[in-house]
């Protein structure tokens, strides 16, 4: 049974490189291509998930946006990560007055209403940026703005190994400093960095989703899971045009693929 | 026998009575909450819902005729021009405290409209002139108004006017309208109840409205308006969406009406404000009337309303919807998709297509960007749909959708924009699009408050627009009117794209109601609309 | 414990108070700040929709506005909202109620579902419990919560529960890693191996000793549930806090947006303190794999 999950993780993972790196094996049409005579169309040979209601071909609308949002979101996730790891980790190692200082910074970077941020990037771009680009820096905001809830949790477990055995024993042998934490500390965080990373995934692309209620999404033609998840909302959809799901079903598949592989690595050491 | 038959009629009658007289709840939405309940500062769509279930006024346009008809007033008489109006008001009338309903008040309310420290957008529409309105109260139920300068369509003015108490006590004002305001939950509901001093009476006699309240439940998901009104929890949804109409339609085809082409539309307009921070060689584009017509031979109207409003749309040629029956230029007919036609104005011009890129003379590739506002699915699939359509003669588009307050700043303030595509609500009156067509209007979308005319054409357009605002024959205000329809048709500095139709949806438990154009499109008739049990 | 608690409060409120000149900043500067759409309307003349732009602009001189707050907030008086056209302290009166109950039953569900799930899962192989939770977790990660919140009022079912599945993956992580970590200790082995029963082990064993960290779940859970409720109130149209945020948002609405900022602030912070305060009463060593 642990086999079989574990290839199918495998499989996933590897139909979402394919689609990242090569959509054009996994599809035949465009993203963009309007086939106006065929909108809201059942799923059919032709269209193994039916078209959109401008006509558009919606499994190459899948591949492409779960593509753009994957590779996007692994970035800002990891970028969010990151930072929360080099903040984190730095306030709950040192201690004292630098980890208050840098919780009462947390704690404020918290409370602002990032929202107005994005909003005012957004005006600053030129409206000549690629749908692309403009939604690289969204994420890439994501990203900035993302650590400090994770770095909290960090924060927490780096302090809890500091009176911890092994650590004091590392210090007993002469190890101490940056090297004590790279050596010691850093690869005992690994499953809850893991575990912001997978949260993280997810949620930066829910955020892309309800971000583009504002304009802050990503632009047409340019699909994404987030702009195909927000059709979700609508009744209309859900009860005439069930296979609509999908997007999240395969954002759940390629979540749940990632943590299996990488809990059965750690199962293993 | 006949006792108890006797008996049983009596009994019937008397259920039918109270029936009639407390017919149950109208129930319907609000798409957010109001913003006041003062009806001389309303300026939001639920507030104007609110005035329009409570207000009493002078003359009121029957929206299924689109006649005026007398209403507090039972008869006027308009004179010099539109410079002056005399009214004589029905007798015994009385507020929903049991005021009395006098000239005085009429007066008051004038005044009060008027007075610049208010800024009413009432008051507005009467505003023809420098200098102050004079009212002469000739009996308690007569009054003369004088205004400084004539005003267009003076009459039908009067119907957004709600007729205020001068001596209302403070806290809840009096109303003169079918029902008042009794409760106002936040977030929740507004809840209205009968005016039992209402003025009006049925046909037969009985006393109106026979609704007993009106409850308002402010709901902003369209999705959760409709699985209300299937759960019987609503009692009529308007300005119904095409695909929710469809959903209904299949589920309960008697419950939904189109009434054709609204009078509303959805325009594309090019920015051409010299002053605007966009590239010189847009700015030319723009302001060429070839470029602008080749756009609009090039978009696909009929494809638009098919597929973005699944048929339930008309192409349009222009400001007014060919259900505006009066004013309509039937000599107008709206672009036919004509890539070729395009390409030739186009090519008339100077521009060139190479492979898949239109050039212009100077070599530079066309591209510019489309804003709109966030949020919107029917807009974002037309513009996706303009995009394809612009493609195809070698014009690249960027589709940029904004929340609400930035696309304004930009299309009003900054003018940091190539081109916007927005709705626009066009009243039934030409009046109401002054602003829109003078030149130094404030929504003169394309170049807001020009100094001067930048054309010939808008110079030509505002003297016509000034002409028909000072008329009051009809026939001579539709001579200039259909002229200046058939400019902006000609000159395009607006696409014209297309007249959504006017839906709704209407549970078979509402009786009396009969769907028409203009807003309010179900409750218009308000005071006759009853709810079976 | 006075010490913490006076460093909390102070915390709160210095905190709080810079994130409402800051966060005022921000909405001041960004685009669209008095800017509404009431202006389209061609029917109002020129002196009328200066007089709009005038009351949209409201607070554009951020240093002295936010001055003229905090005094006022003082004494309750939380400021008039412009596009509400209402005080903002009877918006919050009318509207706290039901984000309160959202927030809290959500998060107590939630945090509850966690720890349940976690607990429920220790009994399983580690692959298995790894498998199931992961995907449980990526499920409720992986589907909006708005989504979940429409489906819940179209089966007429509390939308509260939307809350609780925006929470339950989080927690569940959390909880699932420290409740592992316990269960693999030295000194559960050892109870196991002196033969006492698993029940007396899972409870008295496992999971007392990070009682500290279990409770800390409930600053975090406060902290995603509050975020929660605002798509949710929002899509669903619910009248609560997150409703009036995000139309505030929406409308630049300064007024709203400083003293939620502020409010937001206070109830985040707090929940965090609180955290803090539980686990430093309640330190856990942590110990490598």
């Amino acid at each position: 049974m642990i086999r079989v999950l574990t290839v199918a993780a495998y499989a996933t993972l590897l139909l979402s490189v394919l689609a990242c790196v090569a959509p054009t094996v996994l599809t035949r049409s465009s993203y963009q291509q309007q086939d106006r005579e065929n909108t809201n169309a059942a799923p059919s040979a032709r269209f193994p998930l039916g078209t959109d209601d401008l006509g558009r071909d919606r499994f190459t609308r899948l591949v492409y946006g779960a593509r753009t949002s994957l590779l996007l979101a692994c970035a800002a996730a990891l970028l969010s990560t990151g930072i929360a790891t080099l903040v984190g980790g730095i306030a709950g190692w040192i201690g004292g007055g630098v980890e208050r200082t840098v919780l009462w910074g947390i704690d404020l970077f918290i409370s602002l209403p990032w929202l107005f941020l994005l909003l005012s990037v957004r005006a600053l771009l030129p409206f000549d940026v690629s749908p692309g680009s403009s939604l690289a820096i969204t994420f890439l905001l994501l990203g900035l703005l993302g650590w400090a809830s994770p770095a909290r949790i960090v924060r927490a477990r780096v302090r809890s190994f500091v009176t911890s055995d092994f650590v004091l024993q590392a210090r007993a042998c002469g190890s101490s400093g940056i090297r004590l934490f790279v050596r010691q500390v850093l690869p005992n965080m690994r499953p809850v960095l893991m575990a912001q990373f997978f949260v993280s995934l997810p949620l930066f692309v829910l955020s892309e989703a309800n971000l583009g209620v504002l304009g802050l999404g990503v632009a047409e033609p340019l699909p994404s899971l987030g702009s195909l998840l927000r059709e979700l909302q609508q009744y209309s959809v859900l009860n005439s045009r069930p296979w609509a799901v999908l997007p999240a079903v395969v954002l759940t598949c390629v979540v749940a693929s990632l943590y299996t592989l990488v809990s059965r690595s750690e199962a293993r050491q | 026998m006949k006792s108890i038959h006797r008996v049983c009629t009596c009994q019937a009658l008397f259920l039918l009575g109270v029936f009639a007289q407390s017919s149950g709840e109208l129930r319907f939405c609000l798409r957010s909450d109001p913003r006041t309940f003062d009806p001389q500062l309303v300026d939001d769509e639920s507030s104007e819902v609110v005035r329009y279930l409570t207000a009493g006024v002078l003359i009121r346009l029957n929206r299924s005729t689109q006649q005026l008809e007398p209403a507090l007033a039972a008869s006027w008489r308009v004179s010099e021009k539109g410079r002056q109006i005399d009214f004589k008001l029905r007798p015994n009338l009385r507020f929903s405290d049991g005021t009395p309903l006098t000239a005085d008040d009429v007066a008051w309310t004038i005044h009060r409209i008027l007075s610049p420290a208010l800024h009413s957008p009432v008051g507005d529409a009467f505003r023809s002139g420098p200098g102050d309105v004079e009212t002469h109260v000739s009996a308690p139920d007569a009054l003369t108004v004088r205004f400084p300068a004539p005003v267009s369509a003076l009459a039908l003015q009067f119907d957004q006017m709600a007729i205020e108490c001068r001596h209302a006590a403070k806290g809840q004002p009096p109303v003169a309208g079918p029902f008042a305001v009794a409760e106002y939950k936040g977030g929740n509901y507004v809840l209205l109840k009968r005016n039992e001093h209402y003025w009006k009476r049925a046909a037969d006699g009985h006393t109106l409205p026979y609704a007993a309240t009106v409850r308002l439940d402010i709901q902003q998901n369209r999705d959760l308006e409709a699985l209300w009104f299937r759960r019987g929890q609503i009692h009529f949804i308007g300005k119904l969406d095409p695909e929710l109409y469809d959903v209904l339609s299949r589920e309960s085809p008697a419950s939904v009406h189109d009434s054709g082409p609204s009078l509303d539309w959805l325009q594309l307009w090019f920015n051409q404000v010299p002053s605007a921070p966009i590239p010189a060689p847009r700015k030319a584009w723009f302001a060429s009337n070839a470029f602008r017509r080749a756009i609009s031979f090039a978009i696909n109207r009929e494809d638009i309303c098919r597929v973005v409003y699944h048929g339930h749309a008309k192409p349009a040629a222009g400001p007014v919807s060919p259900s505006n029956k009066l004013w309509f230029n039937a000599a107008l007919k709206p672009d036919s998709h004509s890539p070729a036609h395009a390409l030739e104005l186009l090519a008339s011009e100077g521009f060139r297509k190479r492979g898949d890129t239109l050039f212009d003379p100077a070599g530079t590739a066309v591209e510019f960007s489309i804003v709109t506002n966030s949020g919107n699915r029917i807009h974002e699939r037309m513009l996706t749909m303009i995009q394809q359509d612009l493609a195809v003669i070698g014009i690249r588009v960027r589709i940029v959708t904004l929340d609400f307050p930035s696309l304004i700043e930009r299309i009003t303030k900054t003018f940091d924009y190539d081109a916007c595509l927005l709705p626009i609500s066009g009243g039934l009156d030409p009046s109401d699009q002054m602003n829109l067509w003078l030149s130094s209007g404030a929504q003169h979308e394309w170049y807001p408050q020009e100094p001067r005319p930048a054309t010939a054409w808008e110079a030509e357009v505002d003297g016509l627009m000034r002409v028909q605002a000072s008329q009051t024959e009809d026939k001579a205000r539709k001579v200039a009117w259909d002229r200046v329809q058939q400019i902006v048709h000609d000159r395009v500095p607006s696409v014209f794209l297309v007249n959504p139709d006017a839906m709704c949806a209407v549970s078979p438990k509402l009786r009396n109601a009969t769907p028409a154009l203009v807003w309010p499109q179900v409750f218009w008739n308000d005071d006759q609309l009853a709810v079976s049990p | 414990m006075l010490v913490l608690l006076a460093r909390g409060v102070t915390r709160i409120v210095l905190i709080s108070l810079v994130a409402g000149v800051i966060g005022a900043t921000f909405v001041r500067l960004g685009p669209g700040f008095g800017a509404s759409v009431q202006e389209l309307d061609p029917r109002l003349s020129d002196a009328t929709r200066a007089e709009i732009h005038r009351r949209n602009e409201t607070g554009s001189d951020v240093p002295r506005y936010y001055l003229h707050w905090l005094a006022s907030a003082l004494h309750g008086d939380l400021g008039f909202s412009p596009t509400m056209q209402r005080p903002i302290s009877e918006l919050l009166r009318e509207r706290a109620g039901i984000t309160v109950a959202e927030v809290s039953e959500g998060a107590a569900a939630g945090a509850m579902l966690g720890f349940l799930l976690a607990v429920g899962l220790l009994g399983c192989s580690p692959a298995a419990a790894s498998f199931l939770g992961g995907l449980g977790s990526s499920v409720a990660l992986s589907v909006p919560a708005a989504v979940v919140a429409l489906v819940c009022v179209w089966l007429d079912v509390n939308p509260t529960y939307a809350v609780a599945a925006a929470v339950l993956p989080h927690s569940f992580q959390f909880l699932a890693g420290v409740l592992r970590t316990s269960a693999a200790s030295d000194h559960v082995l050892a109870a196991r191996a002196r033969g006492v029963g698993r029940i007396r082990i899972l409870f008295l064993h496992v999971v007392a000793p990070v009682m500290g960290e279990v409770a800390a779940v409930s600053g975090m859970a406060i902290s995603i549930a509050f975020g929660a409720s605002i798509p949710i109130e929002a899509v669903c149209s619910r009248p609560g806090v997150g409703q009036l945020v995000w139309q505030a948002a929406l409308s630049r609405d300064l007024p709203i947006l400083v003293s939620m900022t502020v409010l937001i602030a206070i109830v985040t912070i707090g929940a965090n303190t609180l955290t803090d305060i539980v686990v430093a009463r309640n330190p856990e060593r942590g110990s490598a794999r």
